[in-house]
């Protein structure tokens, strides 16, 4: 019998703490729209609920609290009170009370010893309170009340139901079920609270399509699958070298269950982030209200969902992040009003799915980050020379806030500023691998993102090798991956006071050398002479280059636990089993990073002395990378080599031939729940015919929308000279020829091969705030001595609709102003005859040329730059490979212009 | 109370498994045995102490292998491929401990095991629990909680 009832305590628990997580988010949501009847009824029916289930188990404090707490929403329902804030305020306070005693009660056994009777006695004060306004206004109020109770719970449920299918519904599909029950019962009940004391069958009732399963189970459900896994890796590959067709047939099929096995139980672990989400919106209403701020909270992506184990890992630095939003981020009603922002600030937090992780961006539209202050800091604090200062990119400034007791705040609040906070964020973060990046623009707000793994348990990762050994390096951390090649490997790298350093896109990058880092010893084979391969790291904090022997694929791997002999090193985050059975470490990037701190402290210093020793060489940075881009190579059919810029590529991926599925005639991928179009170089470019292959790669691009080319196989990444030969392989198509490794490659022009596949793509998804006319008549002018970037920017520049006339440096770009006008002038910085610089001033002083705006592309954006370009009179800034950036600054400069 | 102990004793036989480092004979008492494994290929972890000899693959689970040579203070084994590992059960899961040779199962009557007389023949008297003389050699009892003690 003592079971019997303990069982029914537990599903008490269980069942009224998933009703109270709602709770809350309602009650708030009720304030702001009293009249919502939905809300109401569903609130009333939790607190009912509980009421009944306490009554039954005797519990008499949360049977007093719900059953007055139950009394004031019965009057809210019959419109005999209306909610305020105080109210409100006592509610959210039951609530409190409801869910401490649960808890309680769940550690104990039993109610605990708090005194219910102050909480009592408000919401009677309340409920009394109505009486009155009954009184004075009985016979308008009995009216309404009797209508409304006859008609409108049948309303309401419609109402309800028409909201849950709504994609903007926030609440879950699961809570359908539960929340329509009772709803049928008042309908049918109707009038007032105290008839409805209903059976509780009915609850349990709509809970047959779950069951309670125990974590642990789940747990070793998912050890298991990640054994299935690593042994499936093993066949795959036995299989793979087999000359047995049924062999690779079976594996093949394998692979596939396989792979669905471990989603299915990976989503057994899987909770909505809704579940951390859900306490947000009261933590804003208490803190806006304490703080006297107007804040209007906006949540997008609550369903997305995380492993179990991450949602905790989550909680309390999404929670800080909102506090230090509210407390820094937004400004009051009345500063706001005065800078003409809407007075009430917005909040919103977005999380959604983007290549195996999970972002969560938390925005505010308050006053941003104070970069100088940041700047003024550092320095006070001898974290940087004001030398460094200078040629820091804003995002490594940002990177600052989350160093340990480094805080800007001007007053110290007891909500945030007391400089623990933002490295508390990131020590938490990194503790579940996860990252953070800061985003701030003065007076317009900022921008946090979180990038978090969707479980531990299974990681994508890239496999490296270094001194004869692999390793596993979480994509998470993943920046991008960069191939040098050179007779000496040493081609690009600096080196100052012994630290090494790599020019990327103008930026220094401590490179550390995984080898020396894990001392192998010297005599250990190493990577071939010629070529260095460079992964670039983030750690959150910093990003660095870490030099490897080899870079092999990107696998899915499963994480085990090493022994705390192993452990108590930093560098290791794990080991996984690989495809052969043999053991690899998981490399620990954070750690990598701190244990080398002396070396990076050595390359501050470098970088300080270097930044010296330049002076005047200002266009040092520029040239070089302007001179060298990233590019994807690949192969199709037997041997044509082909190349992309990787600025356009968003993903690379492997997927077996018999996926692909047929709609209209066109060949496209179910991919990430949605349809991806496919496309073939050898449909458009004359390719001999290529061999029937089980296994073909994709890379994906998104322009406008998600589009995938299907290639024989992509070989890698490497950096090539956009000194690229435009002449020799002219075609429709493509950009130009070059030569690596031996091979002759083409570089494709990707959005001219995306319209040549489908010639509607632009039209129909190219949005745009300019008319299709508007853009087929404007003019604009692109000045590019590099004609690798002329190629690319005209070529996107054409499909999106404009008309396009180029020159090949300044002096041409004036050339042609003299006999034809233009509507926009886009032009590179660093051009010989005349640069961006002076072509602009030029442009800027002539007065029936001055209205022209001015829009310069360049390989990155420094800040010193960005200044110069303004003095010059630059009307905008843009990274060259960034189409989609470009386009929408072009709509924005054409309409200012208009306006 | 001496009585007592001695009553317990006599009925109390320990099983202990042997192994060998060089001539030295060590046991370790088989309770905390779970297998035998004859030399597997290691993945060696860079920077990771002088004992950590590297991880193993047992059936899908990662085992740090400890090699006992190193541990005790004695010069590493030559030809490592005819080393063995013996697995043994500790709180953090199974670990492997890397010996020249595995030798036998004894009983041994637990009033016959002695205390360490401070070194034995090099080795720290920390990591010895107990000793026993037997008829040829003798048999060092290991102090498993120091051996599995983590180092810097």
């Amino acid at each position: 019998m003592i079971q019997e009832l303990d069982r029914v305590l537990r599903d008490f628990l269980v069942e009224s703490q998933e009703n109270l997580e709602r709770l809350d988010q309602e009650l708030v949501d009720l304030e702001k729209d009293p009249n919502n009847k939905d809300l109401l009824g569903d609130i009333f029916r939790t607190i009912h609920t509980i009421k009944g289930g306490a009554g039954f188990l005797n519990l008499v404090k949360l049977e007093q609290v719900s059953h007055h707490a139950e009394d004031v929403l019965a009057r809210l329902r019959e419109r005999s009170l209306i909610l305020d804030t105080d109210m409100t305020t006592t509610l959210l306070h039951a609530v409190d009370f409801i869910k401490s005693t649960l808890f309680h009660l769940e550690q104990h056994g039993k109610e605990g010893e708090d005194d219910v009777k102050e909480i009592v006695e408000s919401l009677q004060q309340i409920a009394e309170g109505s009486k009155d306004l009954e009184l004075d206004q009985k016979l308008p109020t009995k009216a309404v009340t009797a209508a409304s109770s006859d008609e409108n719970p049948e309303n309401a449920e419609y109402l309800s139901e028409e909201k849950e299918s709504g994609s903007v519904s926030q609440q879950k599909a699961q809570d359908t079920s539960r929340v329509k029950k009772p709803k049928q019962e008042s309908a049918k009940e109707g009038t007032t609270s105290k008839m409805r004391e209903e059976p509780e069958s009915t609850v349990s009732m709509v809970e047959d399509s779950r069951i309670h399963v125990d974590v642990n189970l789940l747990d070793q459900l998912m050890n298991l699958t990640g054994e299935l896994v690593l042994a499936r890796n093993r066949i795959v590959q036995l299989a793979s070298k087999s000359d047995e067709k049924d062999l690779r047939a079976v594996s093949q099929r394998m692979n596939v269950v396989i792979s669905e096995l471990q989603e299915t139980v990976m989503k057994t672990r899987m909770q909505p982030v809704k579940k951390i989400f859900g306490a947000l919106p009261r933590l804003v209403r208490d803190l806006s209200k304490l703080y006297g701020k107007d804040v209007h909270l906006s949540m997008v992506g609550q369903a997305t969902e995380l492993d179990r184990s991450l949602i905790e890992g989550i909680k309390d630095p999404l929670t800080h992040l909102v506090r230090n939003a509210i407390d820094h981020g937004v400004e009051t009603s009345g500063v706001r009003r005065k800078l003409g922002k809407p007075s009430t600030a917005t909040i919103s937090i977005r999380a959604y799915h983007e290549g195996g992780l999970v972002n969560i961006e938390i925005s505010d539209d308050g006053a941003g980050i104070d970069i100088q202050r940041i700047k003024a800091k550092a320095i006070r604090e001898e974290i940087l020379t004001p030398h460094q200062a200078e040629e820091m990119s804003e995002r490594n400034f940002l990177n600052l806030i989350f160093r340990p007791g480094f805080s800007t705040a001007k007053k110290i609040t007891n909500i945030s500023g007391r400089g623990v906070g933002m490295d508390v964020v990131k020590k938490n973060l990194d503790r579940i691998g996860g990252t953070v990046d800061v985003q701030t623009q003065p007076n317009k707000g900022t921008t946090i993102k979180i990038r978090i793994p969707i479980t531990l348990a299974i990681i994508p990762v890239l496999i490296i090798r270094s001194g004869g050994q692999r390793f596993a390096i979480p994509q998470v951390n993943l920046e991008e991956l960069i191939m040098l090649q050179s007779a000496d490997g040493t081609q690009g790298i600096e080196s100052v006071s012994g630290a090494e350093v790599y020019r990327l896109r103008g930026e220094l990058l401590p490179l550390l050398r995984l080898h020396e880092l894990l001392q192998f010893p010297p005599s250990v084979e190493t990577a071939r002479e010629d070529e260095l391969n460079i992964v670039v790291l983030s750690s959150g904090e910093a990003q660095f280059g870490l030099v490897v022997d080899d870079v092999g694929d990107t696998e899915e791997i499963v994480v085990k636990p090493l022994s705390s002999h192993i452990k108590q090193l930093s560098y290791y985050d794990g080991a996984t089993i690989m495809g052969d059975g043999e053991v690899a470490l998981i490399l620990n990037v954070s750690g990598l990073f701190h244990s080398a701190q002396l070396n990076a402290e050595d390359i501050k210093r470098a970088e300080q002395k270097f930044a010296e020793d330049e002076g005047e060489e200002e266009n040092l940075p520029l040239s070089v990378s302007e001179h060298k881009q990233s590019i994807v190579l690949f192969r199709v059919g037997e041997r044509e080599y082909y190349g992309v810029p990787l600025a356009f590529v968003v993903r690379l991926e492997e997927f077996p031939e018999s996926q692909i599925e047929y709609s209209g005639g066109r060949e496209v991928l179910q991919y990430r729940g949605d349809i991806l179009p496919l496309m073939r170089l050898e449909q458009y470019l004359d390719i001999s015919k290529t061999p029937d292959l089980e296994i073909l790669s994709l890379i994906v691009f998104s322009v406008e929308k998600q589009i995938g080319l299907v290639v024989t196989e992509i070989i890698n990444t490497i950096e090539i000279s956009t000194h690229i030969d435009t002449e020799t392989f002219k075609q429709k198509g493509i950009l130009g020829s070059t030569v690596v490794e031996g091979h002759s490659v083409l570089i494709i022009d990707i959005h001219e091969l995306i319209e040549m596949a489908y010639p509607l793509w632009y039209k129909e998804f190219f949005v745009s705030r300019l008319s299709e006319q508007d853009r087929e008549n404007l003019q604009i002018l692109l000045v590019e001595d590099s004609m690798f970037f002329q190629n690319i920017a005209r070529s996107y520049l054409e499909v999106a609709g404009y008309q396009v006339f180029t020159a090949n440096h300044g002096n041409e770009a004036l050339e042609k102003l003299e006999k034809q006008q233009f509507d926009l002038i886009v032009t590179d910085i660093d051009m010989p005859y005349c640069n961006g610089y002076e072509l602009t001033k030029i442009i800027k002083a002539k007065e029936e040329w001055k209205h022209i705006p001015v829009m310069a592309l360049t390989a990155l954006s420094g800040e010193k730059d960005r200044q110069k370009g303004l003095d010059a009179g630059i009307d905008e800034y843009q990274v060259k490979l960034d189409r989609d950036e470009v386009l929408k600054a072009i709509e924005h400069l054409i309409l200012q212009t208009r306006e | 109370m001496e009585k007592k102990r001695q009553n317990q004793t006599q009925s109390n036989i320990v099983q202990f498994m042997t192994f060998f480092l060089g001539k030295e004979m060590f046991g370790v008492n088989t309770l905390h045995v779970q297998e035998i494994l004859v030399y597997q290929k290691m993945t060696s972890v860079p920077c990771a102490p002088d004992y950590v000899k590297g991880l193993l693959n047992l059936r899908g689970q990662i085992l740090t292998v400890i090699d006992m040579r190193s541990r005790l203070g004695m010069e590493k084994l030559v030809n490592e491929a005819v080393g063995m590992n013996l697995i043994i059960t500790s709180h953090e899961g199974p670990i492997s401990l890397f010996v020249d040779n595995i030798g036998n199962v004894v009983d041994i009557p637990a009033d016959r095991l002695l205390p360490p007389p401070g070194t034995i023949r090099g080795v720290t008297v920390k990591y010895i629990q107990e000793v026993c003389q037997l008829d040829e050699s003798l048999l060092i009892v290991l102090n498993l909680e120091n051996i599995l003690e983590v180092v810097k």
